[in-house]
């Protein structure tokens, strides 16, 4: 794992971040664990990001990446699907979230846009293939 | 002095009690070693071994407890036992440990010295659960343990069906070893040997033999296979055949297949006293899920206890060209699928309005059913795709589950004339066919998911698995890419994984990613977050060269390849690229 070129971070889209955390190999265990090794693992890229960052008392994505990207941490089994997505549609009424990433490790389908806000879904099992 | 409670050592010596605790100090070790039974009032009972001589000596640094003259001699003698073994063992895992000259290799035959390591180790610990990655020359470490220690002599080595004429082929050129493997699963007598090969499933007809310990050493080539239990056949005659052996030796790169609990079945079989007893380990280690709580510890303590040792290709030096792991969607055929569908369809309203023993039955048939449909509605991508491969100029390996998935695949690709490995060939056409295959008379080997752990040779041949149905297991997918990532391999291996997003193939990928990381936590604690490597330069490079043979692309097979290929491809340099 190495540090992202500068042009990289100036430009980071949700899409990268999709494709980065696909390809990591994440501690599964539990969310707390899950949170530490994204944060581990964002740390080492060099991406400017804030830990749960507090849109309103209740909305808080785990983390927040530069350019407003949102990335909330879900664990399979642990929510009921609904609530997700009304949490990540709530996200996306603020208006400095530019885009959501549902950060996963079960299969779930998300329209493509929400608010006019692109949502990703990013499969944490992919990664362990 | 003032003491806070007595112990003892009871039961001819093999148990420590510790008694009348006052119930401050009762707490406090309830806290410090949660195998004591928290609703438990004492006495509480360890077992007499180094370790927890270490522990309780230490304890008892806080806590002194009354105790016999001769109860303390034994403790104290523990204790430093303990610490001289750490520090003998510890001494052995240095690099620069010099290891004394092994005997009896044939003349010419180098051992590694990772692999003397091994030899030490289990020559002083006598029970080892050697985890090196794939490749890494197992058998050859267990052969040169073997032509070293007479007392390890003769030795029985347990193993699957089609590993019995490799190990043979493997001990007798890199030992001295007199090698017999065993033809039937009823004793007969047995012609003088050193190392004698069973096949698992032979084991239990020999349970009578393992109880007159005429076998000094035990080892398990892949000990998963023991992963379910001593309440198996075979497990409790390889349980019988551990007791009376002095040497346990436990090899495999992948010793949990599914959840992080298997690890106590397999240590049944290799030391039964490191994890304790069932519910010892249970309250020391497992959730209420049957998850392992803190996998991370648990693959530490193990590693700490010396009673298994892993080393990875990188930490050994050994620079093997890199894997690529590429998950490619593939199309879902629906018609493929409709007739099975229909039957799936009647099992789901039977598995919600049935009675009890009938849902249950009926979900187990759907999970089947959902799994081959899932296998079946891609496998004409797969074949499509695997056609490019081999049309492009690779030989693949192809692993499938479902009968009726080869079927359609052999159909496919009837002019290939694939060679197949799978469960419904015997052990000797299984060999016939790999030959074939390694001849170059195919470029296609149909492998089964669950046949091939162990096989060696591949390599030589070919570098792209493709893996067109998945298991439910991580360990089954590793066991298959090391097939090919292992010595002898001079190109960059790449594992393609053919998924549907749809059908069975979501819900078995979450599973096995939790699965995945749980047993990686156990078997690598301090490596941290790693990346896979799904670099997809291979997979252009070989659509590149099919499409630069200006074959185009046959009408009929358009929509498989332009899916899966061409526009994935694009999409991936879209989205990702």
């Amino acid at each position: 794992m190495g540090t992202w070129s500068q042009d990289q971070i100036d430009n980071v889209s949700a899409a990268d971040i999709v494709r980065f955390l696909q390809k990591c190999r994440l501690d599964l265990s539990t969310e707390k664990h899950l949170q530490m090794g994204i944060e581990q693992a964002l740390q080492a890229t060099g991406l400017p990001f804030e830990r749960e960052k507090r849109l309103s008392d209740r909305d808080i994505p785990d983390f927040f990446v530069k350019g407003g990207i949102a990335i909330e941490c879900k664990m399979r089994n642990k929510a009921r699907k609904i609530d997700i997505f009304k949490q990540i549609s709530r996200y996306a009424a603020y208006p400095e979230v530019t885009a959501i990433v549902l950060a996963s490790n079960a299969s779930m389908g998300l329209p493509a846009e929400i608010n006019g806000k692109p949502v990703y879904a990013a499969s944490l099992s992919r990664g362990w293939m | 002095m003032r003491t806070f409670g007595t112990l003892r050592l009871t039961e001819h010596g093999s148990k420590w009690e510790m008694s009348r605790l006052e119930p401050h100090v009762a707490i406090r070790l309830k806290q410090l070693f949660p195998r004591v039974p928290k609703q438990s009032t004492g006495p509480f009972y360890f077992p007499q071994d180094l370790m927890h001589a270490a522990d309780l000596d230490w304890f008892l640094s806080r806590y002194p407890l009354e105790m016999s003259e001769a109860d303390r001699e034994s403790l104290t003698g523990g204790k430093l036992a303990f610490e001289l073994q750490q520090a003998e063992m510890e001494r052995i895992l240095l690099p620069d440990y010099a290891a004394p000259p092994l005997m009896g290799l044939r003349e010419g035959q180098k051992i590694r010295h990772y692999q003397v390591q091994a030899v030490e180790l289990l020559r002083r610990r006598r029970a080892l659960l050697l985890g090196d990655e794939g490749g890494l020359g197992k058998t050859y470490t267990a052969g040169a343990f073997l032509c070293s220690e007479p007392g390890a002599l003769p030795a029985a080595v347990v193993c699957d069906p089609h590993m019995q004429k490799q190990w043979k082929d493997k001990l007798t050129t890199f030992t001295t070893l007199k090698v017999h493997v065993i033809e039937k699963a009823k004793p007969y007598d047995l012609p003088p040997a050193d190392v004698y090969v069973f096949r698992i499933s032979q084991i239990a007809g020999w349970v009578d033999i393992f109880e007159t310990g005429y076998f000094k050493a035990a080892v398990y080539d892949e000990p998963q296979s023991l992963r379910t239990g001593e309440s198996t056949v075979k497990g409790s005659a390889a349980k019988v055949l551990s007791r009376h052996a002095f040497y346990r030796l436990g090899l495999t790169a992948t010793p949990i297949y599914n959840y992080g609990v298997e690890m106590w079945n397999i240590m049944q079989f290799i030391d039964d006293t490191v994890l304790g007893s069932y519910s010892d380990f249970s309250r020391e280690w497992v959730d209420n899920s049957g998850r392992i709580t803190d996998p991370k510890a648990l693959g530490t303590y193990l590693r700490e206890q010396h009673v298994m040792l892993r080393r990875l290709k990188s930490d050994v030096g050994l620079e093997l060209p890199k894997v690529s792991r590429i998950v490619e969607y593939v199309d879902y055929d629906a018609k493929a699928v409709q007739s099975i569908e229909d039957l799936a369809h009647r099992l789901a309203i039977r598995a919600t309005t049935g009675t009890f023993v009938e849902r249950g039955q009926a979900a187990r048939e759907l999970d089947m059913m959902v799994r081959q449909a899932t296998g079946l509605s891609k496998a004409r991508a797969v074949a499509q795709f695997v056609r490019l491969m081999v049309e492009a100029g690779e030989s693949v390996l192809l692993v499938g589950w479902h009968r009726a998935v080869y079927d359609i695949w052999l159909e496919e690709m009837a002019d290939l004339r694939p060679a197949m490995y799978t469960g419904s060939e015997t052990a000797g056409q299984k060999n016939r066919e790999v030959e074939r295959f390694l001849a170059g008379d195919t470029d296609v080997l149909i492998m089964s998911l669950r046949s091939g752990a162990g096989l060696d040779g591949l390599q030589q041949r070919c570098s792209v698995v493709v893996i067109g149905e998945l298991d439910w297991s991580p360990g089954i997918h590793q066991q298959i890419i090391w097939r090919l990532d292992r010595e002898g391999q001079e190109h960059p291996v790449t594992a393609f994984f053919l998924v549907s997003d749809e059908g069975s193939d979501p819900p078995i990928m979450d599973v096995l990613g939790i699965k995945a990381s749980e047993a990686h936590q156990i078997v690598d604690p301090h490596l941290g977050v790693q990346q896979a490597d799904d670099d997809t330069t291979n997979l252009r490079r070989l659509v590149e060269r099919y499409l630069a043979k200006g074959k185009g692309i046959p009408k009929s097979q358009a929509e498989g390849i332009s899916r899966s290929q061409q526009e994935t491809v694009v999409e991936q340099q879209a989205l990702f690229g």
